[in-house]
């Protein structure tokens, strides 16, 4: 996810709050961040997978801490986890990101480095990330649940995001897509995201700002997406123009997820987008039983979340052994109905209730992430010619500040 | 003496002049994105925040907002200031009081409540459909630059009331009573005695604000509907989403050269006017 809500939206403006208090430090300390930049600059990926067992077989994880960054909700905080961290007798310490960026961050200049075992990162990041050594190589066999996995995350089309060049750098626990929610006791379901431009929904719906889920939508509005994000300046110009007329229809750009939830819930929007089906569950809280989330025909933005054990961590076993866990179909299910997101392991949907089941397309999985909903990449860096992920974020705020 | 002023010595040059310094430093180098540097001097990341026009909209819009929300809790805040000082003598600590604790309301929540007050099913609307003046809720209130306006007051004005309040409270009584004994109407001493006395809380009250409120992004985010993003924004996609540090130096610096600037000006201009 690249930029989670989080229910209830009071909650994620603290951690608004906190991210720009982080700002603030990383801005006070600057000369920690110039030492970090030195450093980073010059380390890169391991040469093998990390933290290999002790020997003898299962290493002795008792009276250890996991150390947590990343997105609130992410470390789980369900029965099935709970319980496993209380047997382990292990700790967890958690820090929580407000913007999948603070993990860039981080563990570039922000000084994360050997400070955590455990973090995520989001599919379509997994070149840049790689690339700066964030995630450690991981040992396959250190996870045996994953092969409880859909195949599409362990050898398809979504695999390719975490395993790359035959090393596993992340095990993808969690996805979701994202298309618009809206008020279904108020209107029918968007087919197209056009519809929003109608006259009848002036100043009825709120855009979310978020600027890598408003490219691919907007990609797949003027059929020029690509998994690969590879888009010149002109396609972004006109994909950046068509959420320029969205704008102008629109009541409000909405700061976050859980703001969605609160603005359809008090009425005060009738649809938003980019959406998250989770957005349903937060205006559910509210009292709004109402709130749907629909993929329109040209398709959604589609994220995946995996764990990743970053570069010179401490206590990797730890993290390995936590990570097994979350496969567990009983974590698994467990997990959907907490994130209000998609299991990854089919033998999770007999243990979760007919709601959770039922909002995303499980029957349909295959298809969906290879055709109609593939997950794409974050250009962190691409070849000349393309826009990459800081011209997108660039071009987002050209549409804001329109 | 320098021994005991040490402490504050060290706060001020570690919390503020050091990273300060380092901000600057940090303006003039090369950035390669995601937090990599290159160690060459450069101006480039401010020719770059300059002459970007997109910047230059969202600067106008922040400071437009940031001078409208001082002026108008000056405005509101003086009288306020004034009454609670010379006409409350026995409730003045009693009216202060209930001026900082309208500060004890968590900021979140004060901006939600604006949602309960501008919002479809809200007071407002609610009344006006009750009295028969709308047939269906006016969606104009929220999301606008008036509700950033209004909300920003609405957080703002006790901060300003309690700087003029300290102001005016350091005035001798002996000046007012010799300005009576002289033959000076009550306008005569407000505006020779009083005003004049309050206008380093009055430059103080307005720079304030206008800092603070340039830097907040939460309040436009929430409640300025189309027009939320400000230059806090900027500077955060610049450190995070970027990881530009030097990008986000420069503009952080350039927005301090604005706050220096806008202090001098109101300050010069006060000092202008008292001669």
């Amino acid at each position: 996810m690249r930029k989670r809500p989080e229910a209830p939206s009071i909650r994620f403006t603290r951690r608004e709050l906190l991210r720009h208090a982080g700002v603030a430090a990383l801005a006070v300390g600057g000369l920690p961040a110039l030492l970090d930049a030195c450093s980073s600059s010059n380390s890169g990926g391991s040469t093998g997978p990390t933290g290999g067992p002790s020997a003898g077989g299962t290493p002795d994880i008792s009276g250890t801490t996991l150390d947590f960054y990343s997105w609130q909700g992410y470390d789980l905080p369900v029965k099935p986890i709970k319980e496993w961290l209380t047997s382990n007798d292990v700790s967890l310490k958690a820090s929580y990101i407000a913007t999948h960026d603070d993990i860039t961050a981080k563990f570039t200049t922000g000084g994360g480095r050997g400070n955590y075992n455990l973090s995520t990162y989001e599919a379509g990041w997994a070149p840049l990330y790689i690339q700066l050594g964030i995630p450690e190589e991981l040992d396959l066999s250190r996870v045996p649940n994953f092969q409880k996995a859909y195949d599409i995350f362990k050898t398809g089309e979504a695999a390719k995001w975490f395993n790359v060049d035959g090393k596993q750098y992340a095990f993808p626990f969690t996805w979701g897509i994202q298309g618009i929610n809206y008020q279904s006791d108020v209107i029918d379901a968007p087919a197209s995201y056009r519809d929003l431009l109608k006259p009848e929904f002036k100043d009825k719906f709120g855009i979310t700002d978020d600027p890598v889920s408003t490219v691919v939508i907007g990609a797949h509005v003027l059929g020029i997406f690509k998994a690969d994000s590879l888009y010149t300046p002109d396609q972004i110009a006109q994909i950046m123009d068509f959420w320029k007329q969205m704008k102008a229809n629109a009541r409000l750009i909405m700061p976050s997820y859980g703001n969605m939830g609160d603005l359809l819930a008090s009425g005060e929007i009738v649809a938003g987008t980019p959406g998250w089906a989770a957005v349903n569950s937060f205006a559910a809280d509210k009292g709004d039983d109402a709130v749907k989330h629909t993929v329109p025909e040209e398709g959604s933005a589609t994220f995946c979340d995996a764990y990743m054990i970053p570069a010179e961590a401490q206590n990797a076993d730890t993290a390995y052994a936590f990570i097994d866990e979350v496969f567990t179909p009983e974590a698994q299910a467990a997990e959907a109905a907490y994130l209000v997101q998609a299991a990854v392991v089919p033998d999770a949907l007999p243990l979760m209730d007919e709601a959770t089941r039922a909002l995303y397309p499980y029957d349909d999985i295959e298809s969906l992430l290879t055709t109609s909903a593939p997950l794409e990449a974050i250009p962190a860096q691409t070849p000349s010619g393309f826009a990459n992920y800081q011209d997108w974020v660039k071009a987002w705020e050209g549409v804001k500040a329109a | 003496m320098l021994l005991l002023a040490g402490p504050a010595l060290l706060v001020i040059g570690g919390a503020l002049l050091i990273p300060l310094l380092l901000l600057l430093l940090q303006s003039f180098v090369v950035s390669l994105g995601y937090g990599q540097l290159r160690y060459s001097f450069t101006l480039a990341n401010y020719s770059s925040a300059l002459s970007d026009p997109v910047y230059r909209t969202i600067a106008v819009r922040t400071f437009a907002m940031a001078a409208a929300t001082a002026s108008v809790c000056l405005i509101l805040g003086y009288p306020a200031a004034f009454f609670i000082t010379f006409r409350l003598k026995r409730a003045r600590n009693l009216a202060l009081f209930l001026v900082v604790a309208s500060l004890f309301t968590s900021y979140l929540v004060r901006l939600y409540a604006w949602y309960t007050i501008f919002g479809q099913k809200g007071v407002i609307n609610t009344a006006l459909k009750a009295v028969g003046l709308i047939d269906s809720p006016v969606s104009f209130l929220l999301f606008s630059k008036w509700a950033v306006l209004i909300a920003f007051v609405n957080v703002f004005l006790p901060f300003t009331i309690l700087i003029l309040a300290s102001s005016m409270q350091s005035i001798p009584d002996d000046l007012l009573e010799n300005g009576r004994d002289l033959g000076a109407s009550a306008f005569q001493s407000f505006t020779k005695v009083v005003l004049p006395l309050t206008t380093p809380g009055l430059v103080s009250a307005f720079a304030y604000i206008f800092v603070l409120t340039s830097g907040d992004y939460i309040t436009p985010a929430l409640l300025g509907g189309k027009q939320g993003t400000t230059l806090a924004t900027i500077i955060t996609d610049q450190f995070v989403a970027f990881g530009n540090q030097p990008g986000g130096a420069a503009i952080s610096f350039l927005m301090m050269v604005v706050f220096v600037t806008v202090y001098v000006a109101v300050a010069q201009s006060q000092r202008y006017k008292g001669r």
